[in-house]
């Protein structure tokens, strides 16, 4: 899952204050978790060109509702082409609610449209995503150990319409969600890295970019523990509305990637 | 032919008698003040001996009579001043200035006095004063006394937050408040990240609220006008005051240094932690490394070349700030947040015969900061920035205005206002080439002109009738507008008044700010070729009533008002103040990328009661309200409760009287809940490898983290808040016969937790993970003390 560094407010001086304001004024309490939390099938789905079509199904949390081990278990779940005939993937296992085209009947390809339907006897759920038509390409990245930590160091062309992201073994490069230009100069996280490292430049599709928003959203919530968020920069503006399925909650995105093996250069005085 | 010459002659003959039979006529005008602290004193009665006839001074304490040449024998006799008798001369046209010295056997009580004295009948409905002895009998926050906390217990006003020293005024944000000091606009008005305001109470004359009915004179901001005044420099006599409270110390020093004609006025505050602060500097305490500081300080060169000009020098600064510095091997580390706003302005004020002009140059900056950096651990020599965030605005401004009393019913002002900025809204620097983002550095201009004409229809009956022509821009991009101002006000009989008022008001700088407690990051953007001006048309209609029995004063006061809004800013969906630095989406992009634009609509009903017997007060003030935005890109373009959609707000002020010395204060509060937004789906967060498409979503049971989807904004509503404060205040003489005051005051008598914040936490228990919503109060309560001392 994508990772995302904490971010660098100066740490001290916020504890600092968090700690003479806390200990003033503030309390904390648990409150009931509202009641407008609702059970909702949930639906995960991201094509990429030449990926198994996959789909995962599960449901919404609700506290104190008995919760279900196996999801919608007669769920039937339909994709297609748009403008071709549905193709019924099946199910991995009966207690898994995840679905494959195991046959490799539906050809994902770059710029066209894909349908996705579930079926099941509580609620039938409809969503489209399209593949992006441009990919953003990786011209010239370096990786340089510099005082100990990793830079990559390149230039990238980015497509006009979509959002581009700089992932390696899964976080995020450097402190930005999104490439907002071709330079690239980033940090990256070196967890053990050694000689050489993968970095995947990744194109979204719309609904995927609004989803990788909220997740970051939500990461940032968790940089501080509890309460101390709410000083320290808690997020107080409205989440993106990223879900794009029909009478459920989740996405049905698709995304592009680029990856590429670079060896670590050591950079000397 | 000849007749006719004899005619003339006489007709000659008879005009030249008529002319030496009457005397030349000459205008006497002037100004009655308080000697001791310099204010006009509004309304006092003049009794002119040689005419038998009292008149009055008008709503500024200036009176202008006309009279034949002689001598005349004025005297002002009313309570609490001492009687005083002024023999003119007058053989032209002549100016004065007329100071009463306070009785000294009843000054002590004046400021207690003060709340009876002001019926709702004096002023429109929509408008809302209060002069320094008010705003001191209020209970304290903290042990200060505070003007926006003050302004909060009034109908039509709340805060964003419980403690937050802001103003929502009708529907209105934060960022649509004018506040000015002095005709200087102020960009912050917090200390302490909102538990205290900047207008330090030493400081403070009176202060105007306007909700609606603006004058002319006033633009730039759509909700709200704040007009404070501090106090006059006098040039007459040295005085001063200090206190000290629980969070600061504060003093204000008035120093004549040429009797009459030329005096010093400073007043400042500071926070006891700086005070701190400036000992371990000096050695005196050991080095304390945390720091937490907050001071004001304003400075008044006031210079009276004659009794019908006035110059004065004003100064005002104001600054926050939290830091620390850690030790390395080698290094000390600084890190520190604030923000610094500074004021510098020449003003001249000109008192012609029937006209009356004010000229003003001044400057303004407002930084905000948040830093660290690297200083070199023995020489403290800076090193290097390691980050470095800052967002910054400051002007240069010329206005004019002029004042013209055309007769005795007409009267007329105009003026003009010339505005250059140099706003960089957002610059992040984090010291070496990894990232460096800094916001082009713009410099629009901003023009308005604008024309006023009063007209008093009966005695006590005035329509204010005015146009603005504002203007912004730059050469990309011109906004103007016309904005019609239409104010009455009319008292019918002894005690029953309407007022009515209609106005359009337009915002070119937008302030945008995370809405959230703790860092109050806030950046300003003015209007250009994607964000258009805010503006707004606000409409009201009230009425007041007074009743006076010999025991018993009753009043009522009551509003209704509506106001449409178009241009109103919000972040776009996924975009906070904090967000758009974390995440740096933007880079250099224009910042409608990550703000809309939208319209709005609010309105309600203000209600005032004052009830006074004997030594109880009790006055209570009360709001029903509804405001509702939208937004094409938020909330699927459906309307939605504005943030500051507080159903209802009531607050309930007494005052009784203990001793002549002594009196204790309470005020309870009670406001509807805010709404807020929280999800309406929790799922735990699925995880999926890009480089092989696989995807997983885990059991609630299993999972680390909790993903949430919110559809409505703004869905669900605080549990209303409340809570009752008391303050016992305590006047006495010292041994040096100096005026002191002592005040204790308890915050939240019965300790309510009212929430301010809804968030999502995560619990783990037996080795599973829940999500879990918790809430945040601010505020138990707290006990304060403040101790004044006036010499």
């Amino acid at each position: 899952m994508l990772r995302q560094e904490a971010v660098g407010l100066p740490h001290s001086a916020i504890c600092l204050f968090l700690a003479v304001l806390m200990s003033f004024c503030t309390r904390l309490a648990e409150e009931p978790l509202p009641p407008l939390l609702r059970v909702e099938p949930l639906v995960f789905s991201l094509l990429s060109p030449d990926k198994v079509f996959r789909v995962a199904l599960s449901e919404t949390y609700v506290p104190g509702r008995e919760e279900t081990e196996v999801y919608l278990p007669d769920a039937r779940v339909f994709a297609c082409e748009a403008g071709r005939d549905w193709v019924e993937l099946t199910r991995e296992a009966p207690d898994k609610a995840l679905y494959i085209d195991a046959a490799a009947k539906i050809s994902v390809c770059r710029g066209k449209c894909y349908r996705l339907r579930i079926e099941s006897s509580r609620v039938t759920m409809e969503a489209e995503t399209k593949i992006p038509d441009e990919a953003g390409h990786v011209l010239v990245l370096r990786c340089l150990r510099h005082e100990g930590r990793l830079l990559l160091q390149g230039k990238a062309e980015l497509p006009n319409t979509y959002k581009c992201m700089l992932l390696h073994q899964g976080r995020l490069t450097g402190t930005e969600l999104f490439l907002n230009s071709g330079n690239i100069s980033v940090e990256v996280y070196d967890r053990g890295v050694k000689d050489s490292i993968d970095i995947q430049l990744l194109t979204l599709d719309p609904v995927l970019e609004n989803y990788q928003l909220a997740v970051a959203i939500e990461q940032s919530r968790k940089v501080w523990p509890g309460e101390m968020s709410l000083f320290a920069g808690y997020y107080n503006g409205a989440l993106p509305s990223y879900s794009n399925i029909q009478n459920g909650v989740g996405i049905f995105g698709s995304y592009l990637i680029e990856t590429c093996r670079l060896p670590i250069e050591t950079e000397l005085p | 032919m000849e007749n006719l010459r004899y005619i003339l002659l006489i007709l000659i003959l008879l005009t030249i008698t008529e002319v030496q039979g009457q005397l030349p006529r000459w205008r006497l005008q002037g100004e009655i003040c308080n000697e001791k602290t310099g204010k006009p004193l509004k309304h006092f009665p003049i009794r002119i001996k040689e005419f038998k006839r009292k008149l009055h001074s008008d709503a500024q304490g200036r009176f202008l009579f006309n009279m034949p040449q002689g001598n005349y024998t004025l005297i002002l006799d009313e309570e609490p001043f001492e009687k005083k008798t002024e023999i003119i001369r007058l053989h032209s046209d002549t100016t004065v200035r007329i100071f009463l010295l306070p009785d000294a056997s009843i000054r002590l009580l004046n400021e207690i006095e003060v709340l009876a004295s002001h019926p709702q009948t004096e002023e429109p409905s929509s408008r809302k004063s209060l002069r320094a002895a008010e705003i001191a009998a209020h209970p304290v926050v903290l042990g200060e006394n505070d003007l926006l906390k003050a302004l909060t217990l009034t109908a039509g006003v709340t805060s964003s937050n419980e403690g937050a020293a802001d103003l929502q005024i009708r529907g209105g944000r934060s960022g649509e408040n004018l506040f000015l000091l002095d005709g200087m606009p102020l960009y912050s008005t917090q200390h302490l990240f909102g538990i205290l305001s900047v207008f330090n109470p030493t400081l403070i004359k009176d202060a105007e609220l306007y909700k609606a009915g603006f004058p002319a004179r006033y633009g730039g901001r759509i909700a709200s006008v704040l007009d404070v005044r501090s106090h006059d420099v006098d040039t007459t006599r040295h005085s001063g005051e200090g206190g000290i409270s629980l969070l600061s110390s504060k003093a204000a020093f008035n120093l004549p240094l040429l009797k009459n004609r030329l005096a010093l006025g400073l007043s400042g505050r500071i926070s006891n932690y700086s005070l701190i602060n400036l000992l371990s500097l000096s050695g005196i305490l050991k080095e304390s490394s945390p720091m937490l500081h907050f001071a004001d300080a304003q400075a008044k060169l006031c210079y009276y070349p004659n009794a019908r000009n006035r110059l004065e020098l004003r100064f005002f600064h104001n600054s926050d700030g939290i830091g620390l510095q850690q030790r390395e091997v080698g290094k000390i580390q600084q890190s520190y947040l604030g923000n610094r706003q500074q004021n510098i302005a020449l003003h001249w004020k000109h008192l012609g015969l029937k006209t009356e002009n004010e000229m003003q140059l001044y400057s303004d900056a407002y930084r905000f900061d948040m830093q660290l950096r690297e200083n070199d651990g023995i020489q403290r020599k800076k090193l290097k920035d390691l980050y470095e965030i800052e967002s910054r605005i400051s002007t240069l401004s010329f206005s004019n205005r002029s004042y013209f009393r055309l007769s005795g019913i007409f009267s007329a002002e105009t003026g003009i206002e010339v505005r250059r900025y140099t706003l960089s809204p957002l610059n992040i620097n984090t010291g070496d080439t990894v990232l460096t983002i800094k916001s082009d550095t713009e410099n629009p201009m901003e023009a308005n002109a604008f024309g006023e004409l009063s007209y008093r229809l009966q005695p006590r009956q005035q329509l204010n009738t005015g146009l603005r022509l504002s203007s912004f821009g730059s050469d990309k991009k011109l906004h103007w507008a016309l904005e019609p101002r239409l104010s009455y006000h009319g008292i019918f009989g002894q005690d029953f008044a309407l007022s009515a008022s209609a106005g359009r008001m337009r915002q070119y700088i937008h302030r945008i700010a995370n809405p959230g407690v703790g860092v109050a990051l806030e950046v300003f953007h003015p209007a250009d070729r994607e964000l258009k001006p805010a503006e707004a048309w606000i409409f009201s209609v009230g009425g007041a009533k007074d009743f006076h029995t010999k025991e018993l004063n009753f009043s009522l006061k009551t509003d209704l008002w509506y106001k449409v809004m178009d241009g109103l800013v919000d972040f776009r969906e996924g975009y906070d103040s904090y967000s758009i630095i974390q995440f740096r989406k933007h880079g250099k992009e224009a910042a409608s990328n990550y703000l809309t634009q939208g319209k709005g609509y609010a309105y309600g009903l203000d209600l005032s009661v004052n009830f006074i017997k004997g030594s109880i007060k009790v006055f209570a003030d009360y709001s029903l309200m509804q405001a509702r935005q939208r937004f094409e890109e938020l909330n699927k373009g459906r309307y939605f409760r504005s943030p500051n959609d507080i159903r209802h707000a009531l607050s309930l002020q007494a005052e009784l009287r203990l001793t002549k010395s002594s009196y204790l204060s309470a005020n309870w509060q009670y406001r509807s809940g805010r709404p807020v937004t929280l999800p309406e789906a929790i799922y735990p967060s699925p995880s999926f490898d890009y480089e092989t498409g696989k995807i997983e979503i885990p059991h609630p049971k299993h999972s680390e983290s909790f993903m949430t989807m919110e559809d409505t904004r703004n869905n669900y509503t605080l549990p209303p808040f409340h809570k009752l404060d008391l303050a016992f205040n305590y006047r006495y003489r010292s041994r040096k016969k100096r005026q002191a005051q002592f005040s204790f005051g308890i915050y939240n008598l019965y300790n309510r937790a009212n929430a301010s914040y809804y968030f999502i936490d995560r619990q783990r228990k037996n080795g599973q993970s829940y999500p879990l919503l918790k809430s945040i109060s601010l505020f138990p309560i707290l006990p304060s003390f403040s101790w004044e001392i006036k010499f």
